[in-house]
């Protein structure tokens, strides 16, 4: 990056090295005053006037300082900066809240299989991340903030287009080990809080992907609850179930499971609320699916124009200007002495 | 017709226009040519920042005001991103108890520019998941977590060195790694004086500073064993010898300042680079140090070249008089 960066118009036209300007004096010395084509002789007054002659000599010399002065132009990198545009579109503001304690290290097996000795199938963590990642990839063009949360909820990603940065947040989950903790209602109210005065553009998405075990307490449910409402967030849960766990709609009074008590909690909010089990192949379309569906409000989204380099144009026409003032050298007869000799 | 053609093609080369018809043929050529790949430097960094309560100490100065480590650590961290030449990439993580972090693995820089800052500027201490700072096993374990990446990121690890609970001065988490394997380099931050530790409540409202009596002043082996043995079974080595127990002292470990000693051994025993934060241009040329980059070919535009000695031509052409003959 360079920090020299003259702006001729701001946003719109840039010098990416300005110190190529002081080259731009030269311009003027084909407009010099010059007595090249005098000739040593008495008197030509009797001569005619060569008006066309003149204009054309003139005209030559311009061009050879417009010639100058573009190459001078090309040379102090003459750009357009990259340049953001609001435009409206369709899509959705994802947040993606993403579990990143240790149970998620833990291997997904499909239904029935031993957990002990199997050791051929992915953790649930990479399972995850490699369904956000093509999910992510599906909707390009929505905006994304990606938040991780173990022991306490942590922001990696601010509301971005940027896909590289979002799949870098999402590849970052897989190194190391996970954190020994979970706790899912502060990371659900850190996600929904996300939207919190931001101008409301397009559908809102909180994409939990979790294998959701832990409980909430009443007073985070009424704040979770709150928080969806304020700010009309969809939820969507990416459900990784764990070896052992009886499923999303076991009975929540049946024992410990924390997972089917969070569905009942999602499914009381009153926004609108889609579970999806990860182990199944098809699930991210599906949840694709769903989002295409439901979530494609018009969004409001920056589109960035990328940097224009105009250089290349300035040597075309520093040719143009070139090839003008050969032109009029060429048809104009240089001094006699010159002539004679061919 | 081919007579005039020749005659002009004569007068192009005649001493008069032979600059024009050069100049004319060198915009040509910068005009048409395109970006050729010459090598490079890049540099692929990923950032570790400690996020653990020493960090919140206040000895730097911005803008005549007193921050803290963290702070001042992002403040120039931001400036330094412009040093970096486009094509480099940086990856952030934080560390806290004995750990590495990952939160985004390494990105192009000038693409991306923004939202690196934006990542960066939401690090802070509350990220942190356990009071512990293990500085020296965050560090190895951390080269361990990038070793095997795709990228072969280098490791920049931000940290002022202070071990939380203290080290004991012989015992001391062993390096295993391979020595330079993973190439990087240790950021010092803080003062050289000892300075209080604030210390905050997890939803990070000031609850004061940290007091003696508040951490812990010995590190583990010199406590022994106190909770499964009532009187505190001391350690032994490997021969059975009863390990030194260092004396109980009133300690200093409730304040903080920067372990540059330290760091400096763990950078010796790890392979890796030692600097010290004073300034974002120090910082920028300690991370834009040739050792930690690598030469890949960067597509360079090279029109620059004939499009000057075209202007110079032109130039030469129209001399004025007296510079002739």
């Amino acid at each position: 990056m360079n920090d020299l960066v003259l702006n001729l118009w701001p946003g719109a036209l840039e010098l990416t090295a300005p110190l190529w300007l002081l080259a731009l004096p030269l311009a003027l010395l084909p407009l010099w005053p010059r007595r090249r084509h005098s000739l040593d002789y008495g008197c030509i007054d009797w001569l005619p006037r060569d008006a066309l002659g003149n204009a054309v000599l003139r005209g030559g010399r311009i061009a050879a300082a417009l010639a100058i002065v573009a190459a001078v132009l090309g040379l102090a990198g003459l750009a357009q900066p990259a340049t953001e545009q609001q435009r409206t579109g369709r899509g959705a503001e994802i947040v993606i809240v993403l579990d990143r304690s240790r149970s998620m290290d833990e291997p997904l097996l499909p239904k029935g299989r031993q957990p002990s000795i199997d050791t051929t199938a992915e953790a649930k963590g990479k399972v995850a991340r490699r369904l956000l990642a093509e999910f992510a990839a599906r909707r390009p063009e929505d905006r994304y903030s990606l938040l991780l949360f173990s022991t306490s909820p942590m922001l990696v990603v601010p509301f971005t287009q940027h896909g590289d940065v979002v799949q870098a947040g999402i590849e970052a989950g897989g190194i190391g080990r996970g954190l020994s903790e979970t706790d899912i209602g502060r990371a659900l109210l850190a996600g929904a809080e996300q939207f919190d005065r931001r101008a409301y553009s397009g559908s809102r998405i909180l994409l939990l992907v979790s294998d959701g075990a832990a409980q909430i307490d009443d007073e985070m449910r009424g704040k979770i609850r709150r928080a969806f409402e304020r700010n009309r967030v969809a939820v969507y849960w990416v459900f990784i179930r764990s070896t052992l766990s009886l499923g999303l709609n076991a009975d929540e009074n049946d024992g410990n499971v924390p997972e089917a008590a969070l569905h009942k909690f999602l499914k009381s909010t009153g926004v609108p609320y889609e579970a999806f089990e990860a182990e199944d192949p098809e699930a991210v379309k599906q949840a694709v699916a769903e989002v295409d569906r439901q979530q494609n409000l018009p969004l409001d989204y920056v589109e960035r124009i990328p940097r224009r380099d105009f250089s290349g144009w300035c040597f075309a026409l520093a040719l143009l200007a070139g090839a003008i003032a050969l032109a009029c050298r060429l048809i104009t007869r240089p001094a006699w002495k010159e002539e004679l000799q061919s | 017709m081919i007579a005039t053609t020749r005659q002009l093609l004569a007068r192009a080369r005649s001493p008069q226009a032979r600059p024009l018809t050069v100049a004319v043929l060198l915009f040509g050529l910068a005009a048409v040519l395109p970006p050729v790949s010459l090598p490079g430097r890049s540099y692929t960094h990923m950032v570790v920042l400690d996020i653990t309560q020493s960090m919140n100490t206040l000895d730097y100065e911005l803008d005549g005001k007193p921050v803290d480590r963290l702070t001042y650590a992002k403040h120039s961290l931001a400036e330094s991103l412009r040093a970096l030449p486009c094509g480099s990439r940086i990856g952030w993580g934080v560390f806290s108890e004995y750990r590495l972090l990952a939160l985004m693995t390494p990105v192009e820089v000038c693409s991306n520019y923004h939202e690196l800052l934006a990542t960066l500027s939401s690090i802070d201490g509350q990220m942190s998941w356990a009071g512990a700072s293990e500085v020296s096993k965050g560090l190895f374990s951390s080269i361990r977590a990038l070793k095997d990446l795709e990228q072969k990121p280098s490791l920049v690890f931000v940290t002022d060195g202070h071990e939380a609970p203290p080290l004991h001065p012989k015992i001391r988490p062993s390096f295993d790694g391979e020595p330079g394997a993973v190439k990087g380099l240790i950021v010092g931050t803080g003062g050289s004086a000892l300075s209080p530790i604030p210390k905050f409540d997890p939803d990070g409202r000031p609850l004061g500073y940290w007091r003696a009596d508040e951490v812990s002043q010995t590190d583990t082996a010199t406590r022994g064993r106190t909770g499964s043995s009532a009187n505190g079974e001391a350690m032994v080595d490997e021969s059975g010898q009863s390990v030194a127990q260092q004396a109980v002292v009133a300690g200093t470990e409730h304040l903080s300042s920067l372990k540059s000693p330290h760091l400096r051994e763990l950078a010796s025993q790890t392979g890796m680079a030692y600097h010290t934060l004073a300034d974002a241009d120090g910082l920028a040329a300690a991370l834009t140090d040739p050792e930690l980059g690598r030469t890949q070919s960067v597509p360079t535009r090279l029109s620059w070249l004939p499009a000057l000695l075209g202007v110079l031509s032109l130039a030469w052409g129209f001399r004025p008089d007296r510079f002739r003959r």
